[in-house]
């Protein structure tokens, strides 16, 4: 008898595939937007644009990794955007920017978010530009050493991509989750700075949109090309880029010393950065980062003091190493301690728990100044009673970038604003020291007459050629905008606030002495009753945006208010009492609890029990729409991006269960 | 007119949770990405119902060991371990898998694909130092033999004279003793089986009843009722003490079992002389006077010799007994010596467990074989020991009869149905052909004689 290969019947086993085909397409219920603007823009059926107005999400905008009060945020500016684009193409960022221009909007480039000087941020509405999306890995020529990138794509993906090639990124921010648009036109100034520069050395072109629509490419020595780095969404939307990229060192082997005293060893790092060592990397922490990695590891593995980390890639720079350590007094502590210090490079948000919370300020600093910076700041902190931590990333012209912070409890609203004003006075304090801002954004704005003349020059230089009609990111930098006809903006100008903090860092013990009553009132009466696990691990949330770029929910949804970060600030506003819509609610729920988010957690969070909570909190609130989550596992479980996703380990350092490098193809 | 012999076959699941011959272990860093519950064929992984964004926990009883799953999992989550219930169950020849495969047989019905060579051992001790040509082979054949050629599983029970005597008048002179036939070569032995109830024993009596064939027990086990119910397929089996007189057999009953005891000439005669069309069987120990003993039975025109092996299908005698394969061919050989093989008909019981077995018997010489242990085992007996001890992990006492005929008929006609691919791959038409035809086999120590007499200069123990 002839059986028919298709239609003989039913399956034999009842189990064998699901029964319905997987659905072919998914998309969340919207929520409706009710705006003129939004509508006008989606009008222009942009393909793969997708334009975010609901309320809730545009809320996910209006901040960055920094946690300031709302209420305090609300008073000075208008921070919730007025539309959010998230393009897909180079031609829907130009479409974007020229309606932006046609309307009179100011248009504000956004990466993941990851910075804490609200560079990304609204300050008077208007539309951002959510990059997060053109996150493509062009093109590697693993023979000409470059790696062609979208913006949107994130460091750690690039250096993971790269890798099967044998190469590496030359130099990489702290926070490897962050994207290339947004290290470009912020820092620049990260890991491996030391050997490797500035990352404008290893950017061979720069694509960027201007607000008229056109796509400029920018090469080193061109008019504009230096300006973009640092240029905080001045000049366009920087779309993609040529990075050029080294061969993967074939050792790493960092090495840790401990000093007595602050001097002594940035007197060593000096030294080292003048001898013939040349290692790739120095690093120095100041002694209350140990305590804490003490506390998170629960036993006493390290020496409370100072120290410096120095990452050595070369075998002959080894050797120099040895030599240069038997002239000095100093000896190593042992390699498993320096190599756990080395891989906490990417994690600095770590220690945020025990405030919950983390604020501090970021400077860059000369080499002979650098001594005089650290121990001024660590006396103001401590004249206002703050246990700071100091991180000194050395550049390679010898010059620190100075990372001063400390811990804050983000629960108790006065507290923590007024440790966040703190942190201004600490700044003003470094730039009288002799320091630069790292960063201007929104809250670095009253330093920014500290910046280089020449560099603001050249910077209003290209913007006045490149966006001449002023759409881009408007309103910041060069001046603040604000709320009461730029009021605010107005208190942070340069001019009125320095003088202020100046004062009050003069009067510190006075100033310290006033904050103190009201610390004591705040404890007394507002700490928190009760903080429930939801909320405690919402404030742990570093917001550093790591588990946006490893989630698959995101990948399908493209709204944040799925991936991990999203999922805490709507805990975060269900705590505030802010009503959370129907449609908000389900967003939640799209979640494959894949568990990549804790995976990449700096925080190390314990995640997936939180989203428990949160989602019972909400299912009790709004219900639950099974059918809408079945039909987003079914259709996302059978998408090829997230085969993509999973081959790939899903994770950057996913755990290959032991089973050695037999994985040709990750 | 005629009736086709049929074993009506219907799903009876078991009622406690099944024992996964494979554990798949889900480690904590499964990332629910549903690639497993793609991957498996037979369906052990799934998403959870109660929540469809998590893996439920495997099915382990469908896992079939392709290790699909495992190779496909990204996160290198999965592990498989063979299951360590499966590993203690059953002990001796009752092996696990063995086990398992009747729990298959009495809950589906079907011919699992199990056999030498097929998962199965190519050779050891016991029946599995034995091939039939083709034997063990028990997949079904594509559209199953018994849908194309109509073959006998009869077995006769009873004593065939040699010759017949005509009288002057050419009327037959030979007083024909009783013959009974049963559609199958198995009978239901309960007389050794441990666990007992009535409940048990009820289904027992269902199933042969649906089965056609006959159950032996103890001749005060059965209720009247039952008795009755089976209708003269109830074999009572009179304690080795009986005293013959006393014997008031029920007048539906065919067919009684004595023991083989020093007075059993004059119980035979006392039983015959009341009861002509009664077939006396005896139950004789096997041991190294079985053959003798048999031939003492024939000579004693005693009708059927059931000769008993203990439960791991040896014969009951210290030191090293013999094997049921090599005493029943002995036993065959010395009445075929005589020419007297059809004059009595044997009965193996002992050791039979599984299908394959039932054949094997038969080929060494039996005429039919008495399940024991396996109706049990077909009710999820695991084959331990704690039924002494009062406590069961199949919760046998509490079986009810209709469950226990469902798995019981199930059992036997799987049973059947491989007989009849073997008969049929075999090219034989009845099962009574395949008595004592040891060529029909081949027996591991004759191939080795074969092979390495020479090589090793006739050193080959015999």
């Amino acid at each position: 008898m002839h059986i028919d290969e298709v239609g003989a019947g039913r399956a034999i086993y009842p189990g064998d595939a699901p029964s319905t085909p997987p659905p072919k397409e998914f998309s969340a219920k919207e929520e409706p937007s009710g705006s003129a603007l939004a509508d006008s823009l989606c009008k222009l059926k942009v393909p793969g644009l997708r334009v975010i107005s609901a309320p809730g999400e545009r809320l996910l905008y209006s901040r960055d990794q920094s946690e300031i009060p709302r209420f305090l945020k609300e008073i000075m500016f208008r921070s919730v955007p007025d539309l959010v684009a998230q393009p897909t193409t180079v031609e829907g960022v130009a479409a974007v920017l020229k309606f932006a221009r046609s309307k009179g909007v100011t248009a504000i480039p956004r990466g993941s978010g990851s910075s804490p000087f609200g560079g990304s941020v609204p300050v008077a509405g208007g539309l951002v530009v959510d990059m997060s999306k053109m996150d493509k890995i062009v093109e590697v020529d693993d023979t000409g050493g470059t790696v062609t990138v979208q913006a949107g794509a994130r460091w750690a993906d690039i250096d993971q991509s790269i890798e099967k090639f044998g190469l590496a990124l030359n130099t990489t921010p702290s926070s490897k989750f962050s994207t290339v648009g947004g290290w470009l036109a912020t820092g620049g100034m990260g890991l491996n700075s030391f050997s490797r520069g500035h990352v404008s050395a290893s950017v061979l072109s720069v694509d960027i949109v201007t607000p008229d629509g056109a796509t400029k490419t920018l090469s080193p020595g061109e008019p504009g090309f230096q300006a973009v780095f640092g240029s905080e969404g001045q000049l366009g939307v920087v779309v993609s880029a040529k990075i050029s990229v080294r061969k993967k060192e074939e050792r790493s082997r960092p090495h840790l010393l401990f000093f007595d005293g602050t001097k002594s060893a940035l007197d060593f790092a000096a030294a080292l950065t003048s001898s013939e060592v040349r290692p790739a990397h120095i690093v120095y922490e100041s002694p209350a980062k140990f305590s804490y990695i003490n506390m998170l590891l629960q036993k006493d593995y390290f020496r409370a003091a100072d120290a410096i980390i120095v990452n050595i890639e070369e075998a002959e720079s080894e050797k120099a190493l040895d030599g240069f350590l038997k002239t000095t007094p100093f000896t190593e502590e042992k390699e498993f301690l320096a190599r756990y210090m080395w891989n906490e490079r990417y994690f600095p948000m770590k220690v945020r728990r025990f405030g919950p919370g983390l604020l501090g300020s970021e400077v860059v600093v000369g080499r002979d100044k650098l001594l005089g910076a650290v121990t001024g700041a660590s006396d103001l902190c401590r004249m206002f009673g703050l246990e700071p931590l100091f991180e000194v990333h050395f550049l390679e012209d010898g010059k620190g970038l100075l990372l001063c912070y400390y811990m804050t409890d983000q629960g108790n609203t006065i507290k923590y604003t007024m440790d966040a004003f703190k942190s201004m006075l600490i700044t003003s304090r470094l730039l009288d020291l002799g320091a630069k801002p790292y960063s201007i954004g929104v809250w670095n704005f009253p330093f920014s007459d500290a910046e280089d003349r020449a560099r603001l020059e050249a910077l209003r230089k290209a913007k006045s050629s490149m966006d001449p009609t002023g759409v881009m990111n408007s309103g910041k930098y060069f001046t603040l905008s604000g709320r009461f006809g730029g009021l605010a903006g107005l208190a942070f100008r340069p001019r009125l606030m320095r003088p202020v903090l100046k004062a009050m860092v003069v009067l510190s013990p006075l100033t310290s002495r006033l904050m103190g009553y009201a610390y004591d009132f705040a404890r007394r009466r507002l700490s928190p009753k009760d903080r429930t696990d939801l909320l405690r691990t919402a404030d742990e949330c570093a917001m550093c945006g790591a588990c946006v770029s490893v989630c698959p929910a995101y990948m399908v949804v493209r709204d944040e208010r799925v991936t991990a970060r999203g999922k805490l600030l709507t805990a975060k506003a269900m705590a505030r009492g802010e009503k959370i819509s129907k449609e908000h609610a389900q967003r939640t729920f799209l979640c494959m609890r894949c568990k990549a988010c804790e995976q990449v957690c700096q925080s190390k969070l314990d995640l997936i029990s939180a989203y428990e909570i949160l989602e019972e909190e909400l299912e009790a609130l709004c219900g639950k729409d099974a059918a809408e989550i079945e039909k987003f596992i079914r259709y996302t479980e059978n998408t090829p991006e997230y085969d993509d996703l999973i081959k790939r380990g899903l994770v950057l350092g996913a755990p290959k269960h032991g089973m050695g490098g037999e994985r040709a193809d990750v | 007119m005629f009736e086709r012999y049929h074993v009506p076959l219907a799903p009876m699941p078991g009622r406690v949770s099944p024992v996964p011959k494979f554990v798949i272990v889900r480690a904590d860093n499964c990332m629910n990405c549903g690639k497993c519950e793609r991957a498996c064929i037979y369906g052990v992984h799934k998403r959870s119902e109660q929540d469809l964004r998590k893996m439920a926990d495997p099915v382990n009883q469908l896992c079939k060991n392709c290790f699909r799953c495992i190779e496909e999992c990204p996160q290198r989550a999965l592990a498989m371990m063979p299951g360590p219930e499966f590993r203690a169950l059953g002990k001796g020849i009752w092996t696990s898998q063995r086990i398992l495969t009747i729990w298959g047989e009495a809950e589906t019905g079907k011919i699992p694909v199990f056999g030498a060579g097929y998962r199965g051992m190519f050779a050891g001790p016991g029946f599995d130092g034995m091939w039939t040509d083709m034997s063990e082979i028990v997949r079904p054949t594509r559209d199953g033999i018994h849908g194309r050629e109509y073959i006998s599983t009869s077995a006769d029970l009873g004593r065939k004279p040699s010759l017949l005597e005509f009288g002057e008048d050419g009327r037959l002179g030979t007083k024909m003793p009783p013959l009974m036939e049963l559609p199958i070569p198995m009978l239901l032995d309960v007389t050794r089986v441990r666990p007992q109830s009535e409940q048990l024993l009820r289904g027992f009596a269902l199933a042969t009843k649906r089965l056609n064939t006959m159950i032996m027990a103890p001749s005060s086990a059965m209720t009247e009722s039952l008795v009755s119910d089976l209708d003269g397929r109830f074999v009572p089996v009179f304690p080795e003490d009986v005293d013959a007189d006393s014997i008031d057999l029920p007048k539906d009953v065919s067919m009684i079992e004595l023991h083989f005891s020093p007075s059993w000439k004059s119980n035979l005669k006392t039983i015959k002389s009341r009861n002509p069309k009664v077939i006396v069987s005896f139950r004789v120990t096997a041991n190294r006077d079985v053959e003798k003993n048999v031939l003492d039975l024939v000579r004693g025109k005693a009708e059927v010799a059931h000769v008993l092996y203990d439960e791991e299908g040896s014969e009951d005698e210290k030191g090293e007994p013999r094997h049921a394969k090599d005493s029943l061919r002995k036993i065959h050989k010395a009445l075929v010596a005589k020419s007297l093989r059809d004059e009595i008909t044997i009965i193996a019981g002992g050791g039979i467990a599984a299908a394959e077995h039932v054949p094997k018997s038969i080929i060494c010489g039996a005429d039919a074989v008495a399940l024991e242990q396996a109706l049990v085992i077909a009710l999820e007996c695991r084959n331990c020991v704690t039924c002494s001890l009062g406590s069961c992990p199949a919760n046998l006492s509490s079986a009810p009869a209709e469950w226990v005929e469902g798995r019981v008929t199930n059992m036997v006609g799987a049973w059947r149905d491989q007989m009849l691919e073997l008969l049929g791959a075999m090219g034989l038409r009845e099962v009574r052909r395949l008595r004592g035809e040891f060529g029909r086999a081949i027996f591991y120590e004759d191939v080795e004689r074969e092979s390495f007499a020479e090589v090793r200069g006739g050193a080959v123990d015999d």
